[in-house]
């Protein structure tokens, strides 16, 4: 008899420190793939449909990037946790 | 063809398109109807001001001469943009928390609202950007030039302008927009609708003319992208060019992702006029793809110009000239309207950054000293000061970068500026990361990084490009200064064969940073700075809220509401002071009725309008001054204060602790030896008790049961049994005896005797045992007084105990007994020695402990003559008197004791008798 495999029970908290450490991560990973030398392995690369293989890369990455922070954005906690609030209050 | 006349006044009717926009928008927030205008993608569309002219018509440049690398001047933006989470987020929280209104203000209000390093940074930073209009200057007079070139007309109308007077007017034209809707007021944040609203709209300009020219280039004039691609390969043009190292590479993306929060108009579009920190989830996915849809053309265009353009046109022009070959006039104006909109949007945006920094941090610091009629300003007073202020610097930082721009238009100074300006800015980056990251950096680190990178790059970059319109400039490259090598500006040290953005970039980001950090390990922090640090760094960290607030001070709420009202205008100064309920009018005593806490809020209200350290200062006009209470300082005092005033309490805790167990553990030792000691006891007295009971009993015994004894018998048995029992007797008196010594219940009056005679009362009580022993009593010397306190039957007992044990444990043949007495400086001394056996050297420690017999293992001594408790009855009481028995090595060969007692007062003996006792004692 196969034992059941428990289902892991994810927090909002677990939940909100990945995306933190996602939204970490992609511009990181962006950088690493921009720079050398993962973009040099792209300067003598042959053409793809005629375009450079390199342009494709840039805009590739480009567009990964865009998806990446959509993606990333629309799961990162909302405006309810507000950072220090030394406006105004209620007077006195 | 056009016209010059018709695309100057094209460009003038767009202008006043761009006024007639943003005086409706800024009606409309007037009215409290922003909604559009502070929708995250008016906000994104606003932060496209990075793409100045330089990027509208020089990406294509620089892809036509250096191949891809435009590209990394929009990959960088487009980094920084996607990591907003950790970056931008932080940055706008605390620049709308803390009112920031500009680069310069950031960094001085993290700094301890430093003022030098506000006006440092006002002052690179007007370095920087004058060139860089200067530049938006020339794109908008060399587009002109190119749009009507074909123009036959001259001299006649409009087109009789030159470039100088186009530059003029078009700087005149942005210095009256800028002023009219840059500068309408002091706001509490320094947001301007109207502004924002029209660089949105051009950046839809530019974006849509962008698209347009690229549309049209790559479908329109040619088929495809791949025919462009194939056209350029087969004209031998090859887009992998030699010149884009991966170092320029890298360097060129780094300083792309600086620019864009470090260049004062970003700072200004994206964290001053951020007006809901929300917005930034939208502008980080928003912004790249604006960047990503104006530079998606840019190759293609680039490469069909290199192959169908003819030889030595300005590849920089190819956005603009493309299109007016094709004869497409349309398209080319709707293009020359995009590269105007982005020119002008720089120059809107960077001169109103500008005349804030140079507002707020120069010329109000000034006023501010230098004026005392402050008090004759009036209402608003220093907001109007504030308002001239910045139309002034607006129209100067204009009529620079004309000046600028007039100087060298000629030359091609002009075009490498925008990233020369950008190395110039990034000297901005160290100090920025550390006000977000680094609570230990210091304003001394901060000032020193700041000012020698700035150093740095001026004399390796912004020299340089002098090159060719200085001879002076150019021969000082080759031969670095006074002949100097190691200060070549593009080989600094000799550091050759970088690419000279590169050469500077390194040099002058490795000294800026390393300074930063090296002199604000070896600096301290001033209480201020350790305030704005924590507040900047823990900013989304909860209840750890230090609130940067004033000392009390003695001013009165109306000092206070007069400094607000100077600022703030009556209307926003009575609605800050109204809901505090503060007891306006009279003076009160101190600040008795204003909270500390207001006065922080005040002032975060006035920095919103004149920058962290001008408000401060101003404050402190009002407030400081005055003698800082210990419990103020104590309130400032941080919670890493308190942390460490409780580890330290712990500390000190735990010490206590450790040296309780410590005394415990002596404790419990003590008593563990005293139990033993009593278990000694009592078995030793139980030893001794019985040893005469037993023979008490067995003789009473014969005596009740045997009949037949004799007289003579009976009598001895009964003599036995008395001695016996006397014996027993005088046990018992002696341990009842110590025990009361020991209890200390039997006590006794010392009193001022005379020891002498004391002595010879115990000779002389010996004398009859001595004579019995056959012991001849040697009185070596003596002293002729022995004022001691002391008890003088107590006293005597112990000397005849001693006396006793000397005639007693005798066996000498020739027996002798030696007693001598002497003062020594303040003691009254007695030693008794024999020439018995002596005290074996395994006694001689412990011979004063009970029941300890150094006869018991034999040297003839008469059984049963001693009990071992006479010498230690005579240690406890000579104790007691305050002296002290010991054994000591005698001129005998026998045992020897001394008594020391402290001499009493009065008179001493004369060292004439001592003489001979010194050296027996020697």
């Amino acid at each position: 008899m196969r034992s059941r495999k428990l289902e892991p029970i994810r927090t909002k908290t677990e939940d909100r420190r990945k995306h933190e450490h996602a939204a970490f991560v992609l511009p990181v990973f962006g950088a690493l793939l921009l720079l050398p030398p993962l973009i040099d392995l792209f300067s003598a690369a042959p053409r793809l449909a005629g375009i450079p293989v390199k342009i494709v890369y840039l805009f590739l990455v480009w567009i990964v990037l865009i998806v990446g922070a959509v993606t990333i954005s629309s799961r990162m906690p909302g405006p309810e946790k507000k950072p220090l609030d030394l406006s105004p209050g209620d007077g006195g | 063809m056009l016209s010059a006349n018709f695309v100057i006044l094209t460009a003038v009717g767009y202008v006043g398109l761009l006024f007639i926009l943003a005086y409706v928008s800024d009606v409309r927030a007037k009215r409290g109807n922003v909604g559009f205008l502070r929708s995250p993608l008016v906000y994104t569309l606003s932060i496209s001001v990075y793409c100045t002219s330089w990027t509208f018509y020089g990406a294509v440049g620089t892809a036509a001469r250096d191949g891809l690398e435009f590209m990394a001047i929009y990959l960088g933006p487009t980094l920084v943009f996607v990591g907003w989470w950790f970056i931008l987020r932080k940055l706008v929280s605390i620049s709308q928390t803390l009112r920031i209104t500009s680069v310069a203000d950031l960094l001085s209000s993290r700094f301890g609202k430093s003022s030098r390093l506000a006006v440092v940074v006002t002052l690179i930073a007007t370095v920087n950007v004058t060139p860089y209009i200067a530049l938006q200057l020339k794109a908008i007079t060399t587009s002109i030039q190119i749009v009507s070139a074909a123009d036959g007309s001259d001299g006649s109308g409009l087109s009789g302008l030159d470039d100088i007077s186009l530059a003029f007017a078009v700087a005149a034209g942005m210095a009256l927009f800028t002023v009219l809707f840059g500068t309408r007021n002091v706001d509490a944040k320094e947001q301007h609708h109207g502004v924002v609203a029209a660089i949105a709209f051009e950046a839809v300009v530019k974006l849509l003319a962008l698209l347009a020219v690229g549309l049209f280039v790559v479908f329109g004039l040619s088929d495809g992208l791949q025919d462009i691609f194939s056209r350029a390969q087969a004209a031998g043009i090859d887009i992998y060019n030699s010149n884009s190292s991966g170092s320029r590479w890298t360097a060129i993306l780094f300083l792309s992702a600086t620019a864009v929060l470090c260049l004062p108009r970003q700072f200004q579009i994206t964290v001053v006029e951020n007006s809901n920190a929300e917005h930034l989830r939208t502008a980080g996915w928003a912004f790249p793809v604006y960047l990503l849809l104006v530079s998606l053309f840019t190759m293609p265009i680039a490469l069909y110009g290199l192959a169908t353009l003819p030889a030595g046109s300005n590849p920089d022009m190819f956005v603009l000239t493309l299109p007016m070959a094709a004869g497409n006039d349309a398209l080319a104006l709707f293009v020359f309207i995009g590269g105007f909109s982005s020119a002008t949007s720089m120059i809107i945006v960077a001169s109103i950054a500008l005349s804030i920094m140079v507002s707020n941090h120069i010329v109000l610091p000034i006023a501010l000293r230098y004026s005392n009629r402050l008090e004759d300003a009036g209402e608003r007073g220093i907001a109007h000061l504030l308002l001239r202020s910045r139309r002034i610097s607006i129209a100067v930082i204009l009529f620079l970068g004309f000046l600028y721009f007039w100087l060298t238009g000629d030359s091609d100074a002009l075009a490498p500026i925008g990233l020369i300006s950008f190395v110039g800015v990034a000297q901005f980056l160290p100090a920025m990361m550390a006000a977000l990251y680094w609570k230990e950096a210091t304003v001394k680190g901060a000032l020193a990084g700041t000012l020698v990178g700035f150093a740095a790059w001026a004399w390796t970059l912004f020299l340089p490009s002098f090159e060719s319109t200085s001879p002076w400039i150019a021969a000082l490259m080759v031969n670095g200064p006074w002949g100097i090598e190691a200060l070549r500006p593009e080989a600094l040290l000799g550091l050759t064969g970088l690419d000279p953005l590169v050469h500077s970039v390194f040099w002058s980001l490795f000294l800026n940073t390393s300074l930063l950090v090296s002199v604000s390990l070896m600096t301290r922090q001033s209480v201020m700075e350790r305030i704005q640090a924590s507040l900047f760094v823990d900013i989304f960290k909860r209840g750890t809220r230090i609130q940067p607030h004033f000392i009390h001070g003695s001013a009165t709420t109306d000092d206070l509401f007069f400094v607000a009202e100077r600022v703030l205008g009556w209307e926003r100064a009575h609605a800050l002071f109204e809901p505090a309920h503060l007891p306006r009018g009279a003076a009160t005593d101190g600040l008795g009725g204003v909270s500390s806490e207001f006065i922080g809020r005040l002032e975060r209200e006035l920095a919103g309008s004149i920058g962290a350290a001008s408000a401060h200062v101003l404050l402190s006009k009002v407030v400081a001054g005055d003698k800082v209470s210990l419990e103020e300082v104590m309130k400032i005092a941080d919670e890493t204060q308190q942390m460490i005033e409780y580890s330290h309490e712990l500390e000190q805790k735990s010490a206590e602790l450790r040296s309780t167990a410590q005394k415990l553990q002596e404790t419990n030792a003590l008593l563990h030896a005293l139990h033993r000691q009593k278990d000694d006891f009592l078995s030793q007295v139980s030893h001794e008790v019985r040893t005469p009971m037993t023979s008490i009993r067995s003789f009473s015994e014969i005596l009740l049961t045997d009949a037949n004894l004799t007289d003579a018998q009976r009598e001895r048995f009964a003599s036995t049994i008395y001695h016996e029992s006397m014996r027993l007797t005088k046990l018992l008196d002696e341990i009842l005896d110590l025990s009361a010594l020991e209890q200390g219940e039997r006590g006794w009056v010392n009193l001022p005797i005379d020891a002498e005679p004391v002595l010879d009362r115990a000779i002389e009580v010996c004398e009859a045992l001595a004579r019995q022993n056959n012991i001849r009593f040697e009185v070596v010397s003596r002293a002729r007084a022995g004022n001691v306190l002391g008890e003088a039957d107590r006293l005597s007992q112990v000397l005849i105990n001693i006396i006793a044990n000397a005639i007693k444990y005798n066996n000498s043949p020739v027996p002798v007994v030696q007693i001598r007495s002497w003062i020594d400086e303040d003691h009254y001394r007695i030693e008794i020695s024999d020439n018995g056996p002596g005290i074996p050297d395994a006694y001689r420690k412990n011979i004063f402990e009970k029941f300890v017999r150094a006869g018991s293992d034999g040297w003839g001594i008469k059984s049963g003559s001693g009990l071992g408790l006479g010498l230690n009855i005579s240690y406890k009481i000579v104790q007691k008197l305050g002296g002290r028995l010991e054994l000591v090595e005698g001129s005998l060969p026998g045992a020897c004791f001394r008594l020391t007692l402290p001499l009493h007062g009065g008179e001493r003996d004369g060292p004439d008798r001592a003489e001979q006792g010194e050296t027996v004692a020697g």
